[in-house]
């Protein structure tokens, strides 16, 4: 007798294949929470047990809601390079899609919006919405170029209602300023 | 395009179905872990704490083959608790861990019945030769429980959970 079946797409681009989370990826993915370049997604100094966490709730919301994030690696090598995809917590305002590099070697060649461009098509079909945003640090420049390049705008409205004490993820030891983009079917550059 | 898929494994015993954990579970899970009765559990917890844990002993099925069952009623699907091999990444080894989510399921020996299933489940399927549990010395009940199923003290053996006691059981009696 089994259980569940979980049905995870690989997904190819011309230099990516995106592929369920595995759990040697968990080596690659600590080594990024542990630099300054994770300060955008809660790190650095996570302590261990949390950093674990970080990793398995991402192959965990495969189950829970039928769709996550992949990992990347370069069809090259075979190496992660970083983890992108739909991404939606128990606590959070809504679908967000989300991308971290893991290392620095493979920022500024577009990899994130290769992946994202094979992705966000298929996530409307699998999350069956239309809309979706992406929540972007204000230093975090790099972010905010793919989400312009993927035809993202930044949503005044969704921006201040995240920065609100009401807001899920409103959090007084972190007001450091934030910039909602919106994403709308159709509008994928 | 190729697709990765994974089947869990379903467990039965006279009273109880042990299968993988999914949303179905997320309800008890969270208040369990929000509760005092989390307390050796690293509890309570805020919801958005309890939910992260939850959905990563979700996600430890998918990244390492084996992990928590969710302990349900055979007859009504309601869920009980979990017990099973809990294996995070700081963990050397994975620990035979499990919980009761609810007072009312307590003294029926409910917890009992799904570690000895999941414990053969282990022994037989995995080929495991034995397996740890890491005990608060204040959490008396499930030290019982170990001893009833017939795991002994390991003192020699690391304790990555600060502060408690590590007990092994095994495939067959230790010589």
């Amino acid at each position: 007798m089994t259980g569940l079946t979980v049905d995870i797409p690989v997904l190819e681009t011309d230099r990516l294949t995106l592929r369920p989370p595995r759990m040697d990826d968990t080596e690659p993915f600590m080594a990024f929470l542990d630099t300054e370049r994770s300060r955008f997604v809660g790190g650095p100094n996570v302590p261990q047990r949390y950093s674990m966490r970080a990793f398995g709730h991402v192959a965990g919301l495969w189950v829970l809601r039928g769709y996550s994030c992949f990992v990347a690696t370069l069809r090259s090598s075979d190496e992660p390079i970083g983890m992108m995809g739909p991404y939606y917590p128990l606590v959070w305002p809504e679908l967000e899609f989300s991308w971290s590099l893991w290392s620095p070697e493979a920022e500024g060649k577009g990899l994130v919006t290769e992946a994202m461009r094979r992705v966000i098509p298929w996530a409307w079909e699998r999350c069956g919405t239309d809309t979706a945003i992406s929540i972007v640090d204000a230093e975090n420049a790099a972010s905010a170029r793919v989400a312009e390049a993927l035809g993202a705008v930044p949503d005044a409205d969704a921006t201040e209602a995240m920065t609100r004490p009401t807001s899920p993820l409103y959090d007084p030891k972190d007001t450091s300023p934030l910039t909602v983009y919106r994403h709308r079917k159709g509008a994928l550059r | 395009m190729s697709n990765a898929t994974s089947e869990t494994p379903v467990l039965e015993t006279d009273r109880l179905r042990l299968r993988a954990p999914d949303r179905r579970d997320e309800p008890a899970l969270l208040a369990f872990f929000g509760s005092e009765r989390a307390r050796f559990y690293g509890g309570p917890l805020s919801e958005n704490d309890a939910w992260h844990k939850f959905a990563a002993y979700v996600g430890q099925w998918r990244l390492r083959g084996y992990g928590f069952f969710a302990i349900t009623d055979r007859e009504t699907g309601a869920t009980l608790g979990l017990a099973g091999p809990h294996h995070p990444a700081h963990f050397a080894e994975p620990e035979m861990s499990w919980l009761l989510s609810d007072d009312r399921y307590e003294g029926k020996g409910l917890a009992k019945e799904a570690c000895a299933a999941v414990l053969i489940h282990l022994f037989r399927d995995h080929r495991w030769t034995d397996v740890v549990s890491y005990i608060d010395p204040d959490n008396t009940a499930s030290r019982v429980l170990a001893e009833r199923l017939g795991a002994r003290p390991d003192p020699d053996t690391p304790v990555p959970m600060p502060g408690c006691d590590a007990f092994r059981h095994f495939a067959t009696e230790p010589a």
